[in-house]
């Protein structure tokens, strides 16, 4: 309990932008400027690695809303994740190019998912919870890969999930604003895109956790035992949490598509899911900035020394990852938070700062 | 007995294998009153507790809140019917701030929607959880983690989280546990003040404590009820001056 109670840290926030706020803009600059750079050097090639890395970290931001809120690790996201992307890849290709029609089509998907999911992995907790949904996301990842032809009814008839290939050739949309075009065909709108909707997680994440139903999801994570108590079901809290956590996956699996072109088994595996972990927890657990900067890093070193050393470079993740968690528990964002935290009080104190 | 009971137990048992923890129980807690219930370690006290505050089943028997049946149900739902408790190990959200301690319990009385609503709007539960602060002298600690507070501190802010919920009938389960004198003075003169807006029921370890606040006493013995009655009457009870209290 106290370890994460950060020593010298004002539990309530006075006024102004909070540390992570701080962080959180500092990272959206270090994002415009990357994208200015980009363009400017015409570094395509970055531009949509760092898409995907801002994909997969809305995926890690999920997690981290269940990790670092709810006490919760699922080990099994990439199944909202998977399914989030051959639903949009397949609606795109057989139903409606519009990006808003197939979102709006895709969301009772989305949370009938997540309610199913979570209501089957919250009957247990802990281990045995990471555990099931480890289990579940396996299963669906078996059932898509054994299929070659799922007989789904759909206005263009019968549909192809492809089997252990997946399927391409899902058609590169424009998404329409109301004043406005963003062409995906170009890697600097598709970034912005994408940043733009990690952004507004963030803030809509931000926000919630600010609420009453927030500061209840703190208090659960802080002391589950005590909330019925005071008149509280911690489950529906928790199912609340999870549901939204795997609409959110799924959101963010729906864009891969659009991305890649397609969507294939491998999404919905392990690889996946347990990089999200990982990225929530180098990037620090509970500060949703995070977990983004953990997959982008974890993205980049991958795209380095990946294209080096091949598959050997998951041994690289795995020790980074072994030493992050030895050696620097609250990650990266979590370490910053606890500096400008304790600078902001040295300002606002002096006389107790140390 | 009591003319307007808040909580009756009837023929309240609980057994863990062989061990009869709490033996046909029956009790009644008069409204605005407080009752304690006191015997030594062991004696079945905090089972007792447990089996009202619904965290144990009882093996036979019932529990009545405000005329209501509430054996067996779920601990959230007994709460929302009115039930708080204090626990004898302290037990908050110790990463929490000491507001947030009490804006969780507060918060519990508004309806669900309200749960979304924006951080910075002042609601019922806001004035509720400030006033409780300013009640229990930690308005200085509000911004500090819970877990930051002196032993005291805390103990003051588990009964306060207790009340923040809005229950009629307090549970307070060994609330000066651990206090260092002064502090234990200053809670009984709290805890006096607190009855009659709400029911309190005690458990205490400390006999003399005991006697000085409250306005009637059950004694368990073994799982048992020794005896009830006014503090006075039972100082010169001789069945419990025999098990319990000792002679002078």
């Amino acid at each position: 309990m106290a370890e994460s109670a950060m020593p010298g840290r004002r539990a309530t926030e006075r006024y102004g932008l909070s540390s992570l706020g701080k962080i959180a803009l500092g990272g959206l600059a270090v994002a415009l400027l990357f994208a200015v750079w980009a363009v400017a050097f015409d570094q395509s090639f970055y531009l949509r690695l760092a898409t995907e890395c801002l994909i997969l970290g809305g995926l890690a931001m999920s997690v981290d809303l269940l990790l670092g809120y709810c006490g919760l690790l699922s080990l099994g996201h990439a199944m909202f994740f998977g399914v989030g992307a051959y639903l949009s890849g397949l609606i795109l290709i057989h139903y409606t190019q519009s990006f808003w029609l197939a979102c709006l089509l895709m969301l009772p998907a989305w949370t009938l998912l997540g309610l199913v999911g979570g209501l089957l992995a919250l009957r247990s907790s802990g281990v045995y919870f990471a555990l099931i949904t480890f289990a579940l996301a396996q299963v669906a990842a078996k059932a898509i890969f054994a299929t070659n032809e799922i007989g789904i009814a759909s206005a263009a008839g019968q549909v192809d999930l492809g089997g252990s290939d997946g399927f391409q050739g899902v058609p590169i949309i424009a998404i329409d604003f109301l004043f406005f075009q963003v062409d995906l065909r170009d890697p600097l709108g598709f970034f912005l895109f994408v940043l733009g909707a990690v952004v507004l997680t963030y803030l809509g994440l931000s926000w919630l956790l600010r609420t009453p139903f927030g500061r209840t999801l703190s208090a659960m994570r802080a002391n589950e035992r005590r909330l019925p108590h005071l008149g509280y079901a911690p489950r529906r809290f928790k199912l609340v949490a999870f549901t939204l956590s795997g609409v959110i996956a799924s959101f963010y699996g729906a864009l891969y598509p659009l991305l890649r072109g397609g969507a294939f088994p491998e999404l919905l595996t392990f690889w996946v899911s347990g990089d999200a972990v990982i990225s929530v927890i180098i990037g620090g657990t509970g500060t949703l900035v995070g977990p983004i900067v953990g997959t982008i890093l974890l993205g980049f070193l991958r795209s380095l020394v990946g294209s080096e050393l091949g598959e050997y470079h998951i041994i690289i993740v795995g020790v980074i990852f072994i030493l992050a968690v030895i050696f620097f528990p609250r990650g990266l964002v979590g370490y910053l938070r606890s500096y400008l935290d304790a600078r902001k009080q040295r300002k606002e104190d002096p006389s107790h700062g140390a | 007995m009591a003319r307007d009971p808040v909580l009756e137990l009837s023929g309240l048992s609980i057994n863990f294998g062989a061990l009869v923890a709490v033996s046909n129980m029956e009790m009644a807690v008069e409204r605005g009153r407080i009752t304690s219930v006191i015997g030594p370690n062991g004696a079945g006290k905090s089972t007792l507790f447990n089996l009202i505050s619904g965290n144990l089943r009882p093996s036979a028997g019932q529990v009545i809140l405000e005329g209501r049946r509430i054996t067996g149900r779920p601990v959230n739902e007994i709460s929302r019917l009115g039930l708080g408790r204090s626990f004898q190990i302290t037990n908050l959200f110790f990463d929490l701030s000491v507001r947030d301690n009490l804006l969780v319990a507060a918060q519990v009385l508004e309806p669900w929607q309200r749960l979304l609503r924006k951080p910075s709007l002042s609601t019922a539960a806001q004035e509720r959880a400030e006033a409780l602060l300013a009640q229990f002298g930690l308005e200085a600690k509000a911004d500090e983690w819970a877990g930051h507070l002196s032993h005291g501190e805390q103990r003051r802010l588990e009964i306060a989280v207790s009340l923040a919920s809005g229950p009629k009938l307090l549970l307070l389960d060994e609330p000066t546990q651990g206090m260092a004198h002064e502090d234990t003075l200053e809670t009984t003169q709290m805890i006096r003040r607190l009855a009659g807006d709400i029911t309190i029921l005690l458990i205490e370890h400390d006999v003399g404590l005991v006697m000085d606040v409250s306005d009637h006493v059950v004694v368990m013995h073994l799982g048992e009820k020794l005896a009830e009655g006014r503090p006075d009457e039972i100082r010169s009870n001789e069945r419990v001056l025999d098990a319990y209290l000792g002679r002078a």
